[in-house]
């Protein structure tokens, strides 16, 4: 596999996370509610959309299940699972709020923890319901049939009927979704000084549309659907698949080139230094791993070199202020620095070593057009002067891809939207002093009901993404576990923090994804310990992080923001979105 | 003037220790009541009492004329929302156990689930009947009463730490339409309008109590002095009629107690009706209409400031002879 | 016709599970009470003190430790050494806690005793328990002894490098919470990193002489109680490979029944009576409990007679028990006595009850708090080591999960008894019965079931009482 599928499949699973973290996010980080349950939700809303999807139970096989509504029409399908089962959860986060929310914090969580359990022993014990402790399987994800996207396949339009081809649709609407996120990220970025790559760039991509009084939002949507047009006519035109798939990575990387420059300009040269060293540091300490021989030499050196890493970092932590002062942004320049070299340098090394130069460039070329699959038997042949012969397509990852993305960020803004509307500020008041917030005339309770029906839901939300990606759902998944790991991302990031949300759920998952590949380095009978010592390690960073992070590694972010007056009079009703409801967050 | 406030034979103990033993007394509309007397006297528990956040053991307190534990009692939203809810949890749970414990078929299932859901129903409704009608059930609601415009400070400043002293002070005034979620998301145009009106009123407040300075500061970063300050300004805020005010100007500066104790002036004679329990006699004396001292959690005496200045029981009750 | 299985044997199977979970819950109890930390790490020292075991019942298989064995329950003198310096380690450890190289030289006694004489005492025991370690190798017994020192030693270190750091920055109680589940995941998988996924079991000598033949305690015994017309009668039967012996038989008349209850409740109301007001050790109850205990087991035994099984009982029904389960109340009732007495009548004991009412209040009055929280530490981790090992003999399976699986029931029980030790003893019974009982009772709910009965007894109570079943207000 290409290392740009194992990031796709990355950051679908970082967005699934993302958006169950939000659901506690809102809960703990914004409304105080330490939900230690958080998982029944996810488990609610997992098995919920799934029935909506299930044939009906054919009661000779050996899977049993309550209810299989695909062929009912209108109903059966995804969107109306995904919906049924973020409100399902939504209701049922209520009703456990109800009673328990009153509690003193320690036993409300003690409480929903008990209620997650018994969602899980539910499951595990009642085979009528979900195939008991069996695999429930038996669906695949929306039009997963089109996939991969070949140039002749039809696409039959739910409702309406008739049918259109399915390769400039789909990958219309896929590209569609990652222009505009792109637009909406680099929209974030814009200086009020306007560099000029950066405006231009928004200028160019937006197609025109940032020139106007638009909105961050609308001008994402509009640049979205204009490149998601022109790609599809280009398809629909001709078999230019791979045109189209440059594009749209190149767009991509180019958004993601300024954006990170903007970061780096906030960077002097010793912190960069220092990151490079610190990267390099990490890469060499893990050579063990994969190149000594003896288990005990892996481990052992591998440990030796990491406490080295560390020791030293601390130690310059201590003694150089510049040091101190900047040890987040070196961690960060670090962490780009490696995972620049494991994106475009290590997957060059096997081809180079074997004398392929032209391997290794197609191994590069493909990392750069990641919107594109290559290799394999099945997809368009082209033959490209320098790089010969490449079978390319679109695989369902780079179209789940988009869907998450844009739920992600949906969950995002909805998040922003509450946090800084005055909803949202009853609820920080909660966290602060229930007693004012009564002495105020509001009710904490009907605040913290809210918090609990709406965070709930955002976890059933993801619960339906989840059963989508994985396509197959077991009791075991949704064990307390899930919950601890939402909150660790929740702390990571900073716990009231909700851009921190997504940087946590990327933090967490590339360590996952990073000691998956370091574990297959070791020997099958051995690999169970690794994996147990990653958990270990775990632990060890949550505590690291609430006791020299509190505030996690974005730090509080101020949703008081004053608000610029002048623009909100302006805004009417309706139109554009009203500053507070918009960026202005920082670092 | 009338009253607007009567308290009659109000009572608290905590454990056996009697910290209100039947105190009675009025707080005229529109006037500035002093309420004194030694420490332990029950002023501070006197005070949680009538802005409802304890519930009397016994006595009867009525704000503008009606009964606080008829203000406080739950409206018939809540208790649909309740009975709902109980309802909604014993039929699910009713209908899943027919169905996966029992065996039923699906037309029993939803049978025993609407068996269930009146019983969940009915459950609620006969707890809520036996508390109210045999328990002698006390609410303690105080929102209820701030929205009715009964409002109080607290003792100890009770400053939102983590937000700004202008959100501190936006955070009050009732009825934001933005408080309602549906609003904030999907009228966010008129909420904004809302927003930057009370963003005014709250810079007019801050400029008012001289705290502008620190409006974006967060407001656990503020001086005791400030935080004063910041709690009367977030009471006002609310626009009550009835303000309980617990040591205002302990830890404020003798200028700018000065000019609150002006202001509070001020709003009395806009129609305010202040209750303030103070150590500070000088204030006390000089900004009461009335005073009432308490001792050993009843009224001792009631009267105007010169005349409660030479009543040798109020000397005696300070001076702990008995 | 055998007699059938009934709802007594369910309470039976409900005192057993109380009593294991009340030996996790004292300690969780005095964690969450007096350290103020509502440890979720807590199932898991029960598991770390069930897979320490291992190290001295089957040396064999422990990874990096097998280094030194030399069968799979046997070790060679290197890995005797280790054990003896462990075992000893443990105590001086323990110790070391109370207060450092001082409390080493036996500044916690509570009398003066000039240096040497502290230190002397102190690795006398610690040889002692180290020797008796080494000597027991690889029984049961050693096993228990060598995990409950191991662990003493080791969970106050929680206390010392991790919580009370947290406590010194002045976090609130939601924190702990996090901060102890995240300790949680390291125990737990620390533990598989060194044991892997393997489910291990301990291997018990379980037959032992008793009265010239042999018995198997783990072996399930019947006990029938019958009620027939003249009176009731019980039965201990075995039944191997198909075979039912009759180990026992006592009947009495119903004057001797009416005679022995009539005496117990007049002994335990004498009882109470003299010791009503006296807060010694045996308190009112306690005398009263003990009286009537005594009473119905002398009594039971001297009038046994008539061991005729009535054919044709009124009312008829069996328990279904082993000596083992029985021993696990027996214990658990041993250990709580033994808090008790410490509780009670020492000065450490009277110093943990005062912090446990006012922190503050107690460290004004001169009381070493610091040093109170850590014999709480060290207690809890005891307490745990002597559940898990239990719980892995019992179940004769241990696997990371043993005891996760019974946290929540524990939290349960410490919740339900307002958060003190006495009343975690109570919460852990009621827990307790109600799972075996709720099990039984209920038609279609499986044994999957157990922890969420023990959730919904939990969440009905905090609905009604929001600060548990012996809490104030």
């Amino acid at each position: 596999m290409a290392v740009a599928d194992v990031a796709i499949s990355f950051v679908v699973v970082v967005g699934i996370y993302a958006i169950l973290s939000y659901g506690l996010t809102l809960k703990y980080g914004h409304t105080g509610l330490l939900d230690f349950g958080h998982v029944g939700f996810f488990l609610v809303g997992a098995y919920i959309s799934v029935f909506f999807v299930l044939p009906p139970d054919d009661p000779g096989d050996f899977t049993a299940y309550v209810a299989g509504l695909a062929d009912v029409p209108v109903v059966g399908n995804w969107l109306v699972g995904i919906i049924i089962a973020t409100v399902v959860a939504g209701i049922i986060g209520g009703l456990v709020a109800l009673p328990t929310i009153r509690l003193r914090e320690d036993y409300l969580a003690i409480t929903v923890l008990g209620v997650s359990v018994i969602f899980q022993r539910f499951v595990q014990a009642e085979s009528w319901f979900a195939n008991g402790p069996d695999a429930l399987r038996g669906y695949s994800p929306p039009l997963k049939g089109n996939f991969p996207l070949l140039l002749n396949s039809e696409l039959t339009l739910p409702v309406v009927g008739g049918t259109v081809p399915a390769t400039p649709t789909l990958f219309a609407v896929t590209a569609a979704v990652v222009w505009a996120v792109a637009l909406a990220v680099l929209g974030g970025e814009r200086d009020p000084a306007t560099r000029l790559p950066a405006s231009s760039l928004y200028l160019a991509g937006s197609f025109g549309a940032a020139a106007g009084n638009l909105g961050r939002g609308r001008v994402a949507a509009v640049g979205g659907i204009v490149a998601g047009i022109l790609l599809g006519g280009v398809l629909l035109l001709a078999d230019a698949i791979l045109l189209a798939g440059v594009v749209v990575s190149l767009f991509v990387w180019a958004v993601v080139l300024v954006v990170v420059s903007a970061r780096v300009d906030r960077l002097g040269r010793r912190e960069w230094l220092a990151g490079i060293g610190l990267g390099t540091g990490f890469l060499v300490a893990l050579l063990p791993i994969p190149y000594a021989g003896s288990v005990a030499v892996k481990i052992a050196g591998t440990l030796a070199l990491l406490t080295a890493l560390v020791g030293g970092f601390y130690r310059a932590v201590r003694t150089r202020e510049w040091f101190a002062a900047g040890k987040l942004r070196i961690i960060g320049a670090g962490s780009l620095w490696f995972v620049s070299v494991w994106y475009f340098v290590l997957p060059l090394v096997g081809p180079l070593a074997g004398g392929d130069f032209a391997g290794a460039l197609r191994t590069l070329f493909a990392n750069l057009v990641w919107a594109l699959s290559f290799g394999g038997d099945v997809g368009v042949d082209y033959l490209v002067t320098g790089l010969g012969s490449l079978t390319v397509r679109v695989d369902y990852q780079r179209f789940l891809l988009a869907g998450v993305l844009l739920f992600m960020l949906g969950a995002y803004y909805l998040l922003e939207l509450t946090a800084r509307s005055p909803f949202g500020r009853v609820l920080r008041a909660v966290r602060n002093d229930e007693d004012v917030v009564r002495s105020l005339g509001k009710d904490p309770f009907v605040y913290k009901v809210q918090s609990m029906v709406l965070g709930s839901a955002l976890g059933g939300f993801a619960g339906a993404l989840w059963a989508m990606y994985t396509q197959g759902l077991t009791f075991v998944t949704f064990a307390p576990r899930v919950t601890f790991i939402a909150l660790l991302i929740v702390f990571i990031g900073g716990a009231s923090n909700n851009k921190g949300t997504i940087l946590g759920a990327a933090v967490f998952w590339a360590f996952q994804q990073a000691t998956t590949q370091l574990a297959s380095f070791f020997p099958p009978a051995l690999r169970v310990n690794v994996l147990a010592f990653r958990l270990v390690a775990m632990g060890v960073l949550f505590l690291v992080v609430l006791y020299y992070l509190p505030d996690g590694v974005l730090g509080r972010a101020d949703y008081g923001t004053p608000i610029d007056t002048d623009e909100t009079t302006a805004a009417e009703p309706g139109k554009g979105t009203p500053a507070y409801a918009d960026g202005g967050d920082e670092e | 003037m009338s009253a607007v406030l009567e308290v009659e034979d109000l009572r608290k103990s905590f454990g056996g220790i009697v910290a209100v033993d039947g105190a009675t007394f009025d707080i005229e509309s529109g006037s500035i009541t002093g309420l004194i007397g030694p420490n332990g006297a029950g002023k501070t528990t006197t005070f949680n009492l009538i802005s409802g956040f304890y519930e009397p053991d016994s006595g009867t307190v009525r704000y503008d004329g009606r009964e606080l534990q008829a203000l406080m009692a739950p409206s018939s939203d809540e208790r649909l929302v309740w009975g709902g809810a109980s309802g909604l949890t014993f039929g699910s749970l009713g209908g899943v156990a027919a169905f996966g414990l029992a065996g039923l078929g699906t037309a029993a299932s939803l049978g025993v689930g609407a068996v269930g859901t009146g019983l969940g129903a009915g459950l609620y409704v006969g707890q809520e009947t036996v508390k109210q009608a045999y328990d002698g059930h006390k609410n303690s609601r105080p929102f209820m009463l701030a929205r009715e415009g009964l409002a109080r400070t607290f003792q100890i400043t009770r400053e939102l730490g983590d937000m700004t002293a202008r959100e501190n002070l936006m955070l009050a005034p009732q009825a934001q339409s933005g408080e309602n979620l549906v609003n904030a998301w999907l009228r966010r145009g008129a909420v904004a309008r809302e927003e930057a009106d009370l963003y005014d009123r709250a810079t007019e407040m801050l400029e008012l109590l001289e705290i502008d300075h620190v409006a974006d500061e967060r407001a656990g970063n503020l001086s005791g002095g400030q935080r004063k300050l910041l709690e009367l300004g977030r009471v006002l805020m609310l626009d009550p009629q009835l303000v309980l005010l617990d040591e205002p100007v302990a830890g404020v500066n003798p200028a700018l107690t000065e000019k609150l104790m002006d202001r509070i002036e001020t709003l009395r004679d806009e129609g305010y009706t202040f209750c303030i329990v103070e150590h500070d006699m000088e204030v006390i004396m000089n900004l009461s209409d009335t005073i009432i001292v308490m001792n050993e959690g009843k009224k001792l005496v009631q009267g105007p400031p010169e005349e409660i200045r030479q009543n040798q029981r109020v000397v005696d009750a300070y001076l702990g002879v008995d | 016709m055998a007699p059938t299985i009934g709802l007594p044997n369910a309470m039976l199977t409900g005192l057993v599970t109380g009593s294991i979970i009340s030996l996790g819950a004292i300690g969780l109890a005095l964690v969450y009470d007096i350290a103020e930390v509502p440890n979720f790490a807590h199932g898991d020292l029960l598991t770390l003190g069930a897979y320490a075991a291992l190290l001295v019942n089957k040396p064999g298989s422990v990874p990096l430790f097998d280094a030194f064995a030399t069968g799979p329950r046997a070790v060679g003198t290197a890995g005797a050494g280790i054990v003896f310096l462990l075992s000893t380690a443990g105590v001086l450890g323990s110790v070391y806690h109370l207060g450092g190289v001082r409390a080493l030289k036996g500044s916690w006694w509570g009398v003066d005793a000039p240096p040497t004489v502290g230190l002397g005492v102190h690795a006398a025991v610690a040889a002692l328990v180290g020797a008796l370690v080494v000597a027991g190798l690889p029984s049961y017994p050693a096993a228990l002894l060598f995990a409950v020192v191991l662990l003493g030693a080791v969970v106050p270190l929680t206390e010392s490098l991790v919580y009370r750091k947290f406590r010194e920055k002045g976090v609130e109680l939601a924190m702990m919470l996090v901060v102890s589940l995240a300790m949680a995941f390291i125990i737990r998988f620390s533990i598989q990193t060194v044991f892997g996924g393997d489910i291990r079991f301990y291997e018990v000598e379980t037959t032992v002489p008793v009265a010239g033949r042999s018995v198997d305690f783990t072996f399930a015994k019947f006990i029938d109680f019958l009620i027939a017309g003249n009176g009731v009668t019980a039965t201990v039967l075995e039944t191997r490979g198909g075979e039912t012996t009759q180990l026992l038989a006592l009947g009495y008349g119903w004057l001797e029944v009416v005679a022995l209850l009539a005496v117990a409740s007049a002994v335990a109301v004498a009882g109470y009576r003299r010791r009503q007001g006296s807060a010694a050790v045996v308190g009112p109850r306690l005398a009263a409990a003990l009286g009537s205990a005594a009473v119905l087991l002398v009594g039971g035994a001297v009038l046994s007679g008539g061991a005729s099984v009535p054919s044709d009982p009124l009312v008829s029904t069996r328990l279904r028990t082993s000596p083992l389960r029985v021993g696990i109340v027996c214990i658990a009732l041993a250990m709580m006595g033994l808090l008790h007495y410490l509780l009670r009548a020492t000065t450490l004991g009277k110093a943990m009850r005062a912090t446990s009412d006012n922190r503050d209040l107690a460290m004004i009055r001169g009381i070493n708090t610091r040093r109170v929280m850590m014999v709480v530490w060290i207690i809890a981790g005891m307490f745990a080591a002597v559940a898990g090992v239990l719980l892995g003999f019992l179940f004769s399976n241990i696997t990371i999960n043993l005891g996760f699986f019974l946290l929540l029931p524990m939290f349960a029980g410490v919740i339900l008894g307002g958060i003190s030790v006495y009343g975690a003893i109570l919460g852990s019974y009621v827990v307790g019965l109600a799972m075996e009982v709720a099990i039984f009772a209920v038609p279609g709910l499986s044994a999957t079931y157990r922890v969420p009965v023990a959730f919904v007894v939990l969440l009905l109570v905090l609905l009604i009482k929001p600060e548990g079943i012996t809490g104030g207000s």
